[in-house]
């Protein structure tokens, strides 16, 4: 079965897993991959069948693999996972401007915040998918989906690692007393945003490689990188890759 | 024949000329404004559901309406009003007394302290001074508290920067907590919160009351705005009553209500320079009109009808706005009467007092 991997930078996890020989001897999906850097997914347009950067970064060129991938047209892939979408939170390195449109009163901001919005938990419900279709990556999708007949697979952006919490320059925490509360009710409305978007535009989208990270959150801190909390290393990667591949098989049998 | 008074009064002083062979726009040129509004006004609107057209109105002319708590930017436009943001200034709701709106500037500058009245609705909790600007409430009382000090910070901004502020005045009928001696927007029980007959008592403002506190809200605004003069620019919401706790028939209560309001507005345009009165309540509920002014619930005020006021608002305050005219409103005439239209709904205006339809008895 062809693949490819249409993503960011969390892609990358991907490709160093079957680089680092995680998954040698296991009979598991080898994808081509396409990926440029960027946290709210890939800014990739189709143009003649062929994906396109509309965003190039200068430092950053797309990384293809194989070279050939570059001119391959997607109808010559039998599926595309696209990843990883559903970026909502900055960390203790970046910005996100979702977290940025307010604090949410209920888990009570700290006192010394500057807080310049206080909104209720409805309101950030709402504005949770209107904000996830205003990025790249959503873009990317919504026209793929319209251009593209085969299966398209949605790799959720990772849960940041359970390291963030530990870290006091997390802005979560700096924002909130209630930061952990926080960070479920931020996430969990990104992944009902994600299964509604995904049902819209038809296409599959598979679950945190272990469901019950959804609990809290998070993604265990040896799965990710410590230097940002937000990328993780190859065994995430390869969990993803086993993921893919169980889910194309099953779909192929049933 | 002798002269007398009446021999040398304008066109606009005698019905005939001024109403009855006008067809559905009277002779406008009584309502000449005291002083202008201009596009250089930093303007506050606030008021009961008929204000909201006038806020939206003036800021799509391109009015310097102020919006002090404007939504996030990622929240969708048809998602504001929902959330409270954008009807008025600030996310206060609606206003129907005056004694509600004194009591709100006391809030935001310290003068009384700030409301801990909370509410609990489905197992929520709301500001129980205004309960519907969150539609599913917040997770704890403090979270409510934190929220109302917050917007009473952006009042209090919004009052200090304001040289212009647009009030209609909407009811005269009101519920008042006397635990804490204010007034509420709505009946407690109906869209919140519980009722208690021992804790909760109607009051009907008189004139004295309203009086009193329009006069004390014109202080405290040029108090605290170091003597720079707040301009008060007030109307009456033609809407009628949705419901009355008076024991009256609602009919005799809406005239009630609406001439004690009426009667205050022209009294303080007569006494103080910088308050002038836009006669939007004359406009819309003028009987002898030859196109309907309201839906066929004869409550909601049809779009053809705020966009009359609002054209003789423009024409009278910039110069530059359309001609006033009221169109005859084809599309909305079913059996003779308007319906509630398409268009009516689109303006979408949340007024907390229907409410009080869907917690009131069944239609018989």
């Amino acid at each position: 079965m062809k693949v490819l991997v249409a993503g960011n930078s969390q892609a990358g996890a991907l490709r160093l897993a079957l680089k680092e020989g995680l998954l040698d001897g296991e009979d598991v999906i080898r994808p081509d991959f396409y990926v440029v850097p960027g946290g709210e997914g890939p800014p990739f347009i189709i143009r003649d069948g062929k994906l396109v950067v509309t965003d190039f970064i200068p430092n950053h060129p797309p990384y293809i693999d194989p070279p050939q991938a570059g001119n391959r047209q997607v109808d010559e892939y039998d599926a595309i996972l696209v990843s990883a979408l559903g970026y909502v939170d900055g960390g203790f390195l970046f910005k996100n401007t979702i977290t940025h449109q307010g604090s949410v009163a209920d888990f009570s901001p700290r006192e010394d915040w500057p807080v310049r919005r206080l909104i209720s938990r409805s309101c950030m419900a709402d504005i949770m998918r209107p904000a996830l279709m205003l990025q790249s990556g959503f873009v990317f999708l919504r026209m793929l989906r319209e251009s593209y007949k085969g299966r398209i697979l949605v790799q959720p952006f990772p849960y940041s690692s359970a390291y963030m919490a530990e870290r006091e320059d997390w802005a979560v925490r700096r924002e909130y007393e209630d930061y952990l509360g926080f960070n479920r009710f931020l996430f969990g409305l990104r992944d009902a945003a994600l299964r509604d978007i995904c049902t819209d535009l038809h296409v599959d989208l598979l679950g945190p490689p272990d469901p019950a990270w959804s609990t809290d959150a998070f993604t265990p801190r040896s799965l990710m990188r410590d230097s940002d909390g937000l990328h993780p290393l190859g065994p995430y990667g390869a969990m993803v890759l086993r993921q893919v591949t169980a889910f194309l098989n099953s779909q192929v049998t049933s | 024949m002798t002269d007398h008074p009446y021999s040398s009064l304008p066109a606009s002083a005698y019905w005939r000329s001024a109403v009855a062979e006008t067809g559905s726009i009277p002779d406008m040129s009584w309502c000449t404004p005291k002083w202008p509004i201009s596009r250089q006004d930093r303007i506050a609107t606030a008021g009961s559901c008929f204000a909201q057209h006038i806020g939206r109105r003036l800021r799509d002319a391109g009015f310097g309406v102020i919006n002090a708590e404007p939504a996030p930017p990622l929240l969708p436009l048809e998602r504001h009003m929902d959330h409270g943001y954008g009807i008025y200034s600030g996310r206060y709701g609606n206003v129907y007394t005056a004694l509600q709106m004194r009591q709100l500037v006391e809030e935001a500058f310290g003068l009384r302290p700030a409301s801990q009245s909370v509410w609990e609705m489905r197992g929520r909790y709301v500001d129980a001074l205004r309960p519907t600007i969150d539609p599913e409430g917040h997770a704890t009382p403090s979270a409510v508290i934190a929220h109302r000090r917050f917007h009473l910070d952006r009042v209090r901004a919004l009052l200090l920067e304001a040289n212009v502020l647009v009030f209609t005045l909407g009811l005269t009928e009101t519920w008042e907590d006397l635990e804490t001696g204010q007034v509420l927007p709505v009946c407690p029980g109906t869209v919140a919160g519980e009722f208690d007959p021992e804790r909760y008592r109607f009051r009907n403002l008189t004139f004295q009351e309203i009086w009193d506190d329009m006069v004390a809200l014109r202080d405290i605004l040029q108090t605290q705005r170091r003597g720079a003069r707040t301009r008060m620019l007030l109307t009456v919401s033609p809407v009628p009553l949705t419901a009355t706790a008076s024991g009256k028939h609602v009919m005799q209560a809406t005239t009630y209500s609406k001439a004690v309001l009426r009667a205050v507005a022209g009294q303080m345009t007569d006494s103080f320079d910088d308050v002038d009165y836009f006669p939007s309540y004359e406009i819309v509920s003028n009987p002898w009109a030859d196109a309907p002014r309201y839906a066929r619930n004869m409550r909601s005020v049809l779009d053809s009808s705020v966009e009359a006021v609002m054209s003789i608002f423009m024409d009278l305050h910039s110069g530059s706005g359309a001609k006033a005219v009221m169109a005859p409103a084809a599309a909305e005439l079913v059996a003779g009467m308007p319906s509630e239209n398409e268009a009516d709904l689109a303006m979408a205006v949340k007024c907390d007092e229907e409410l009080l339809d869907a917690f009131g008895p069944a239609k018989r």
